[in-house]
């Protein structure tokens, strides 16, 4: 008999892995959604609402997040390389001349088939991010604020001054829609690979999937394309959208 | 009425062009090779096609496509082919003996290759070596104990849910399809089915943590990829055995490695 630890090395434990540090970045990517509305409420809003997360437990609660989320994805990844580019050339070194679709209940297609390209697409988006926003005081100049005599980041002017850019607009919405693909298969996917599905939820799950990929990637595309075309409310001193 | 009523003439039938993979051996290469058939009847089954096209050869002192048949009526698993890049062809819940030439338009160009698979080795042609299964079966897809001669009908009671659930994951025939149309040439639905048959029944429940672990463990030592969960396998599986079977089997699995 084999030992769990054991069992999470099995072609089986990668999706159980697979699925299960998905569903945790789905719920991030909630969260920061729901966290990113905030930039329509104006300058102070979003930036308090930064300062909270970074304040949060002492300070040390932000490092515990992220600590969490980067074992996740780094399992996320390792997996998904190993699943998709490793092992499948490994069973099958001599390919099909021709490809084709069967149809019917099969649920092949762009998404499921695009998987790993997406994500790397996402992860590459994800570094460019992290770049741009989080760690944008270690690359160039940005603005700061003082609040209690303590000079904090404006990130709100951040967020606004690169959302102005249209090239910038621009990769956010092709990236969005990359990332609402990998949903739409990613998130019924992980329910089947952790063992949760039957033949009733199924088709249940594979709405779910659909509705997160098309909240998520258009609830993402929103602000930066709002951003863009309303700046000038944006870029005022109180920001927030005004109509 | 006249006396020499002409006989009902025979049917031309059609002509198709085939592009067909040969390979002498097991270790030799092989490559796509074009060939044209007539006198195709759209009753004709796709395996009475290459009949027909083996004939040919004979007859022009060409050595005949290998290709596994045996029951021609759906039920034995034997026959395979990837007709147009669908494992057992374009008709949905069906192998290929039982797929029809009226399938494909007259005059049209198939191919047909071999099953893909690192654990299914091809042979010869188009004929591949699915013993692998076989080797899964024997991990643990059994119940060791001698249960004797038949008992009474109804003397173990099996609910009606399970008792289905066993029948669809027992209908699997072994072809092997699954696994040549997943992407990723992994045998999850084939080893899911012959796990669930047992694990749905009472007669199954002794062993079925130690079953279903050794099931896994071989599936992957044999060099199957892992599942991503496509769907292909349920899409062409000639018994129409569904992806539940393989969500049952992954329960089984946690359970089985978090409390043995």
């Amino acid at each position: 008999m084999t030992t769990f630890t054991g069992a999470l090395r099995s072609s089986l434990g990668k999706k159980y892995l697979m699925g299960f540090t998905g569903l945790i970045w789905v719920g991030f990517a909630i969260g920061h959604l729901i966290g990113n509305l905030l930039l329509l409420a104006g300058r102070e809003a979003f930036n308090g609402y930064a300062l909270f997360l970074e304040t949060l437990g002492h300070g040390a609660g932000i490092y515990v997040a992220e600590a969490f989320l980067l074992m996740a994805i780094g399992i996320h990844i390792w997996n998904g390389i190993s699943v998709a580019l490793v092992d499948k050339s490994a069973a099958r070194p001599i390919g099909y001349e021709v490809t084709g679709n069967a149809g019917g209940r099969s649920r092949k297609g762009a998404a499921s088939q695009g998987m790993i390209w997406t994500g790397l697409a996402i992860l590459g988006f994800l570094i460019f991010h992290l770049i741009t926003f989080k760690f944008a005081y270690l690359f160039g100049h940005v603005e700061h604020y003082t609040l209690n005599g303590e000079q904090h980041v404006d990130l709100y002017g951040v967020v606004v001054e690169r959302f102005s850019q249209a090239w910038y607009v621009g990769i956010y919405t092709v990236v969005m829609l990359l990332f609402g693909m990998h949903l739409k298969h990613g998130v019924w996917s992980a329910f089947q690979s952790l063992g949760l599905l039957n033949k009733k939820t199924t088709p249940l799950a594979v709405q779910l999937a659909w509705v997160l990929a098309v909240l998520l990637s258009i609830g993402f595309l929103f602000l930066p394309v709002t951003i863009f075309a309303m700046n000038e409310s944006f870029a005022t001193p109180a920001g927030g959208l005004h109509l | 009425m006249s006396k020499e009523e002409p006989i009902a003439k025979k049917p031309q039938g059609s002509r198709y062009t085939l592009r067909v993979w040969r390979q002498a051996g097991k270790d030799k290469a092989g490559g796509l090779q074009t060939y044209t058939v007539n006198g195709i009847i759209p009753n004709m089954s796709f395996l009475e096609m290459l009949d027909v096209l083996n004939e040919q050869l004979v007859k022009e002192g060409k050595e005949a496509i290998a290709f596994d048949s045996d029951c021609r009526e759906g039920i034995c698993g034997m026959c395979s082919l990837v007709i147009d890049g669908v494992a057992h062809g374009p008709h949905a819940g069906c192998t290929t003996c039982s797929v029809r030439m009226r399938d494909f338009p007259a005059g049209s160009t198939i191919t047909i290759e071999p099953f893909r698979a690192r654990a299914f080795p091809v042979i010869k042609d188009l004929v591949v070596d699915r013993s692998s299964f076989d080797q899964i079966i024997a991990a643990g897809g059994y119940v060791s104990v001698n249960t004797g001669a038949a008992p009474d009908a109804n003397c173990i009671p099996v609910g009606k849910e399970a008792a289905d659930k066993a029948m669809d994951a027992a209908a699997c025939i072994g072809c092997g399809a699954c696994v040549a149309a997943c992407p990723n040439a992994s045998a999850s639905l084939f080893t899911a089915a012959k796990i669930t048959q047992l694990a749905m029944l009472p007669q199954g429940q002794p062993e079925r943590k130690k079953r279903v672990v050794a099931m896994v463990e071989e599936m992957d030592r044999l060099g199957f990829g892992d599942c991503s969960n496509h769907g292909e396998c349920e899409a062409v599986c000639p018994k129409e055995i569904g992806i539940n079977h393989i969500a049952q089997m992954r329960r089984d699995y946690l359970m089985a490695t978090l409390a043995p």
